[in-house]
């Protein structure tokens, strides 16, 4: 009976002492982490918009490429990313999709062109399906099929065409599913325009970037 | 490969640090002899610069597990010893794991789940249970650090061998060290078959260099 105690003295001495250094150690390292997880996504959009940037840019430095380029908006529980141009013209239009995969989440990014309505690239950043099989899905060789396809077939339904990969009926089949589900959500945002809810207006963004140029030119 | 034991392991030489010493790097060599933790061996060794950075996870991993278990030897109670070092070596490999994710992404993610599974990597729950739980902290430092180290030489030569013969260059960082004009790119050692052949030949390799002969004498 006193062995019992004692073990359960020191299991529970020792929990409370790892956890308490993971805590630390969380505690202490949560905003690199954060930095980099979210330099991480915003390249994947900045790559996905065809944004440049350099290969290795710091996350400080995406941060600032996205500001300066990007306008966020969300509208119909998607959020957009826009590229505006220096001109002011809408370049690309991006929004990111999840859903579950055979093994776990897979999570992609559906670029669009200005119409919102062509597919411009849809890129796979992060999935755990099988390798050499369904994880296929993130390489080129799958991927360039969505290009220049249209979120709306001729009959006036939203979703995409998609080739299956043989041997992963299973990851193709969540695939086409959350596709669909995205072009959907899309068709619809701009149904209901009326519930848009922007990061930024478009005269802000002129005049954001107006006092900008100004800036620059005062410097 | 988890949890695995192996007679070899519980021979570990006691006594002398330059012997045990040998014994991690060489004669019991975690890899080549006991063949134990090939799992990583295997995954991440497709360039020079991943396996230097598990080897050095992993030896940092096996000698604070090896001390703080060694100094705590009369303390853990022998019923749950295994949970308590398997709580211990979670710890600093969750810890190493922060640090990476928060100073060193870009490998954090080349290493992605391996580096969480040195928690099961057999040869650091093999040296607690056969060396550090029966000896003084200092010489179960040394035995740790062999053992490391031995991983570490073998997990190098594989890693180079595959980047340099799959791909014709070694990369560090963004640093190219070497690089070999118009290599045609070798997806056989690229792959997973590649690491197993690149094993096989270099554990052939030792025995013939004389790790056999020595093993079989001091036996």
């Amino acid at each position: 009976m006193k062995g019992s105690l004692y073990s359960l003295v020191f299991a529970a001495l020792l929990g409370a002492v790892c956890a308490g250094l993971l805590t630390a150690a969380r505690e202490l390292t949560a905003a690199r982490r954060e930095a980099n997880a979210q330099a991480e996504r915003i390249r994947h959009v900045l790559d996905a918009l065809g944004v440049e940037h350099e290969a290795d840019a710091r996350p400080e430095q995406l941060v600032r490429i996205f500001e300066k380029d990007v306008r966020t908006e969300k509208r119909g529980g998607l959020e957009f990313y826009e590229y505006v141009g220096n001109d002011g013209a809408v370049r690309a239009v991006a929004t990111l999709f999840a859903g579950q995969g055979l093994w776990g989440p897979i999570r992609g990014i559906l670029a669009l062109e200005p119409d919102r309505r062509t597919v411009r690239r849809i890129t796979f950043y992060q999935q755990e399906e099988t390798p050499g099989l369904g994880g296929e899905i993130a390489t080129r060789g799958f991927t360039q099929q969505f290009d220049g396809q249209r979120i709306v077939s001729p009959a006036g339904e939203a979703g995409l065409q998609v080739q299956a990969i043989t041997g992963a009926t299973m990851t193709s089949r969540r695939v086409k599913d959350m596709l669909n589900q995205v072009a959907r959500q899309v068709v619809e945002s701009e149904a209901g325009r009326g519930n848009v809810e922007r990061g930024m207006r478009p005269l802000d963004h002129a005049r954001a970037a107006l006092s900008e140029v100004e800036g620059r030119n005062a410097e | 490969m988890n949890g695995e034991r192996h007679g070899n392991a519980a021979a570990g030489a006691g006594g002398r640090p330059t012997r045990a010493f040998r014994a991690g790097v060489w004669n019991d060599n975690p890899i080549a002899v006991q063949i134990l933790g090939i799992c990583s061996a295997l995954a991440i060794t497709t360039r020079l610069e991943n396996s230097l950075v598990m080897g050095a996870a992993v030896v940092f991993v096996v000698m604070m597990s090896s001390l703080i278990l060694s100094l705590l030897r009369k303390a853990i109670p022998r019923r749950i010893r295994m949970i308590a070092e398997v709580a211990i070596i979670a710890t600093f490999v969750i810890l190493v794991d922060q640090f990476l994710r928060a100073y060193y992404w870009d490998m954090s993610k080349r290493l992605g789940p391996y580096v969480g599974l040195i928690i099961t990597n057999c040869i650091i729950m093999g040296r607690a249970e056969a060396f550090a739980l029966h000896n003084r902290p200092g010489i179960s430092v040394v035995d740790a650090a062999a053992n490391g180290l031995g991983y570490t030489f073998i997990l190098a030569i594989i890693g180079l061998v595959r980047e340099l013969g799959g791909t014709g260059t070694i990369v560090f960082g963004e640093r190219v060290l070497v690089a070999i004009p118009d290599y045609p790119m070798n997806l056989v050692l690229r792959g997973a078959p590649g690491a197993f052949i690149a094993l096989g030949f270099l554990v052939a390799l030792l025995y013939a260099l004389g790790l056999r002969k020595e093993r079989e004498a001091r036996t």
